[in-house]
């Protein structure tokens, strides 16, 4: 086995050597105290800086005095069930940290581990057959071997005994049938025959001598069944080391094997353990091969690459270790059943995380909440010197949790034991136990002294909202946390992908791909690029983000920037005593309003479906699409060169003041610190935030299907035209559109349907000519409606010389104006 | 006036060019001062309640990404359901115990030991 410490945690785990212990556990949890606080208070001003609105003058944390009294409390209530037990069990464990690792705290990742095939030769046994064989393990942890009591075969499965030859040295052997093939090949046995067959249950009850007997092992072992053996990999016989396994050390329990002591904390064998006392089991693979060789055991060695856990934040490998925890129970008082019950009842989103809650509840072991550190809660638990068992009293745990509201978790250790014993027991007769609870469970229990405690929230919350790590973390503890109290604390669980860079690949100072969110806000774009980023992902995938991605955010940004310009802009001096009643505004006004009525119906109905991405496309295309290419080019004319006072003029100013209103409240949850901007410029006199604006139901609603049916056919004749405007403007026969006079050849249905609209004003050319689909010419254009034919040609009449409209009225006027613009010409002099 | 003068042309002071990273600590100063929070809450303390429960955050280090993208996705979302008239409350939380500060503080130790 080939392992190394990084540099950092080298010097971490010397120093835990050197001076941990000098160090008074008070002065060094306030250390850790005042490092949390220094911390929270940059990133308090971080989080700010991204436009988050919160309670950020009374945040929660962890280690508030109430919050470590009600995580004791919480405990409390879960000693008082009987939840609460005394295990000895091994769990993951890392010789680094020197502690046991949360479920939640372990990842995978593929570890070279030495493997070895090792014979432990069979004792005389009644059956003859048996005799001068061994039976032969494959192992990818030779340093668990000292620690071997047994062996474990399957009772149906078939074995074989095999003479091999290997260097001229025979040896009879035992091994699954399906896994000879392999093992001839990884063993590079010369030659091998076979003796007999036999079922797994003829093998239960033999004893095997250890393979280091010679070497002060002299014991023997028995073979025993276990049901999770099986051929998939080295010999269908499993070494079984009931300290450092779960598989192995159930079966020990079953059998009532010794658990032996192996290693210490930090991985070091004990002085009791022959030939390998004071080693560490990171480096003793040599010579535990070499051991067993001398002992002519050994049959070969050889490496393995594969997935292995490791700690995730110390990346060190981790392994089985038989501890004495404090273990959650699963089954007592049911609670795997009921949390699994309750994941039923929550909404997530997406969908797949219900499953991913329920599979990891489904399966997980009892829940070890016991660390040996001291920057925690520490665990209220006094143990009866006698019978061995914690004291279950709710007196008890209110006495230490009404001491830690005063003084947090510290008066643990500075207390003597009878300040919380007294005067119901004799402290003489208790331990005090000094171990912290795992963090998880601290976050796992904030409805207690978050949603619970606080005046201003409730209980359950509507969400819960995490990256879909949290599944195997916060979701998983709080769901399990609540639950060993009858309750669950939340509604909905809406989880999110990881961030990556533009390739998928996960950030790494290595790869040099990380991007940090100072970069983007406060060196180059600002926090709205990044806000806009977030919705322009799908959250429920994984988040892709590099420069080329950010340009693309900053391409949206300037679209929706350019549409609040041009609302601003327009509305500049118009006031809300020029509005126009609806009904009497003219029919695209009608349409847009119609349009900004669905897209808010449509937004509501997004937001309870938390589809945040799709509002922002939505959004987006209703800018880009409806207003800017369609409704703002159209209106441009009116807004430009119509009497201000103008009914039609009026009219479309009514309808920009509409859209403004409601496209920066739309838009406020996203792009907030732009929409505060734009709502400021537009109410100068009124210093209400745009955060405080709402939608309510009263909100004007307005659909007209008429409407919309002939502004769909417009929206297509419009398309043709102006691809028929970009050919000629191509070819030099135009310049500008307004230079245009458009033939336009349509089937009589849809020219019935277009009656109403000025078609030359819609395509903002200076004439139309509608003709019957019938009377289309060669040169006449189609474009992908088949039912739509154009021609365009120079529009007759002479140019206005305010609106450059063509128009041949133009002509016979003094000033060169059309009669509209002659008119308002007229009223300013 | 000549005739272009009659053109009633937009006007504004919304630039188009949007000078985000000097601008928004200004609007960011405007909503502290306001106590923006607080007025929220008071404004709405008789509408449906929405509460998103913050997962807190482990107090140790500068923000990255994942940070950022949790933080503001959470508040789109507290956002819109305030918009859409709910008394939106977030009441924001940090995890702070725990190994990493552990072995922050024993660093800190080391390297006081050593001067």
């Amino acid at each position: 086995m080939v392992f190394q410490l990084s540099g950092k945690l080298k010097k971490s785990t010397e120093l835990r050597k050197k001076n941990k212990d000098d160090v008074p556990v008070l002065e060094f949890r306030k250390q850790c105290r005042d490092f949390a606080n220094k911390w929270i208070d940059i990133q308090k001003k971080e989080f700010q800086r991204l436009g988050v609105i919160g309670d950020w003058d009374n945040p929660y944390t962890t280690m508030h005095y109430h919050a470590e009294a009600q995580i004791v409390r919480e405990l409390g209530k879960f000693l008082e069930n009987g939840g609460i037990y005394k295990g000895h069990r091994p769990v993951l464990w890392s010789v680094v940290e020197k502690t046991a690792l949360a479920d939640a705290e372990v990842e995978y990742q593929d570890h070279k581990s030495t493997t070895i095939y090792t014979c432990f030769p069979i004792e005389k046994s009644s059956e003859p057959k048996f005799s001068d064989h061994s039976i032969v393990i494959w192992t990818t942890t030779p340093w668990t071997i000292p620690g071997n009591r047994a062996l474990a075969v399957h009772e149906d499965i078939e074995y074989q005994s095999l003479t091999i030859n290997k260097n001229d040295i025979n040896r009879k052997v035992i091994i699954a049938k399906d896994l000879i093939e392999n093992f001839i090949k990884e063993n590079e046995i010369s030659e091998h025959t076979l003796n007999f067959e036999i079922k797994g249950k003829e093998l239960i009850g033999l004893n095997c001598k250890h393979p280091l007997f010679d070497s002060g092992y002299d014991f023997t072992v028995p073979v025993l069944h276990g049901d999770f053996v099986t051929t998939e990999q080295g010999t269908g016989i499993v070494h079984i080391c009931p300290v450092h396994g779960m598989d192995d050390f159930l079966l020990g329990k079953q059998h009532n094997l010794e658990l032996p002591m192996t290693i210490d904390e930090g991985g070091i064998y004990y002085e009791h353990i022959p030939v390998f006392a004071g080693k560490h089991i990171f480096k003793v693979d040599k010579d535990v091969c070499d051991e067993i060789n001398k002992c002519n055991n050994l049959i070969s060695q050889g490496v393995l690459i594969h997935s292995y856990p490791h700690s995730w934040r110390s990346k060190a490998p981790l392994v089985y270790k038989n501890t004495s925890q404090w273990f959650i129970s699963m089954e007592k008082n049911g609670l795997r059943e009921k949390a699994l019950e309750a994941i039923d009842q929550t909404d997530f989103f997406p969908k797949q995380g219900q499953n991913r809650l329920r599979s990891m509840i489904q399966d997980r072991p009892d829940w070890c909440v016991s660390r040996q550190r001291v920057w925690g809660v520490p665990l209220p638990i006094f143990v009866n010197k006698k019978t061995g068992e914690p004291l279950r009293d709710s007196n008890v745990i209110e006495r230490i949790a009404s001491i830690y509201e005063q003084e947090g978790g510290d008066a643990w250790f500075n207390s003597e034991p009878s300040r919380f014993l007294s005067p119901d027991y004799d402290s003489n007769e208790y331990e005090q136990v000094k171990d912290v609870v795992e963090v998880w469970f601290d976050s796992g229990s904030t409805h207690s002294y978050v949603l619970e405690t606080r005046e201003d929230l409730q209980w359950p919350a509507s969400m819960y909202l995490e990256g879909s790590d949290q599944h195997r973390g916060w979701f998983h503890s709080s769901l399990l946390e609540s639950w060993g109290q009858e309750e669950s604390s939340f509604e909905s669980i809406l989880s999110h992908g990881f961030v990556v860079d533009g390739k998928g690949r996960k950030m790494s100072k290595s790869i040099g791909n990380v991007i940090s969110p100072d970069e983007i806000i406060n060196n180059k774009y600002g926090a709205d690029i990044l806000r806009i980023w977030v919705v322009a992902s799908d959250y429920s995938e994984d988040l892709k983000i590099d420069n080329q991605i950010i340009n693309y955010q900053i391409d949206s940004y300037r679209k929706i920037r350019n549409t609040i310009r041009f609302l601003l802009g327009n509305l500049n001096n118009f006031s809300v005593n020029e509005a126009v009643e609806l009904e009497q505004m003219p029919d695209l006004e009608k349409y847009i309003l119609n349009k900004i009525s669905q897209m808010n119906n449509e937004l509501k109905s997004l937001v309870q479906r938390h589809d945040y991405h799709g509002i922002f496309v939505k959004l987006l295309n209703f800018c880009t699409l409806d207003l800017s290419a369609f409704y703002f080019d159209i209106r441009k004319d009116s807004l430009y060169c119509d009497g201000k006072d103008s009914l039609k003029r009026r009219s479309v100013s009514t309808c920009l003041h509409i859209l403004f209103d409601f496209l920066s409240k739309w838009f406020s949850p996203i792009i907030s610190f732009t929409s505060e901007e734009a709502w400021q410029s537009r109410h100068q006199d009124n210093s209400t935030s745009i955060l405080s604006q709402t939608i309510t139901e009263k909100d004007f609603t307005y659909s007209n299907s008429n409407l919309e049916k002939s502004f769909d056919e417009l929206k297509r004749v419009r398309k043709s035209v102006t691809a028929a405007l970009e050919i000629k403007r191509n070819e030099k026969l135009i310049g500008s559109s307004l230079q245009a006079k458009a033939t336009i050849y349509i089937p009589s249905e849809i020219k019935q349907i277009l009656s109403t609209l000025d078609l030359a004003e819609m395509c903002i050319v200076s004439g139309v000519e509608i003709k019957d689909i019938a009377e289309k010419t060669p040169s006449s254009m189609n474009f992908e409606e088949e039912d739509i034919f154009v021609d365009i040609s120079l529009a007759e009449g002479d140019k206005c010389q305010r609106c450059w409209t063509i128009l041949p009225e133009v002509k016979d006027n003094q000033d060169h104006l059309c009669s509209r613009c002659d008119n308002v010409w007229k009223s300013f002099q | 006036m000549e005739i272009k003068d009659s053109i009633l042309l937009p006007k504004t002071e919304f630039s188009m060019k949007a000078d985000l990273p000097k601008k928004e600590p200004a609007i960011l100063d405007s909503w502290q001062k306001n106590n923006l929070y607080e007025s929220l809450r008071k404004d709405s303390k008789d509408k449906e309640k929405f509460i998103l429960h913050d997962g807190p955050p482990y107090a140790n280090g500068h923000l990255h990404m994942g940070h950022a993208l949790n933080k503001i996705l959470k508040d789109i979302i507290v956002k819109y359901q305030q918009l859409l008239n709910k008394n939106s409350i977030y009441v924001p939380g940090w995890d702070c115990h725990g190994l990493p500060i552990e072995w922050k503080i024993e660093e800190e130790y080391r390297a006081k030991k050593k001067k």
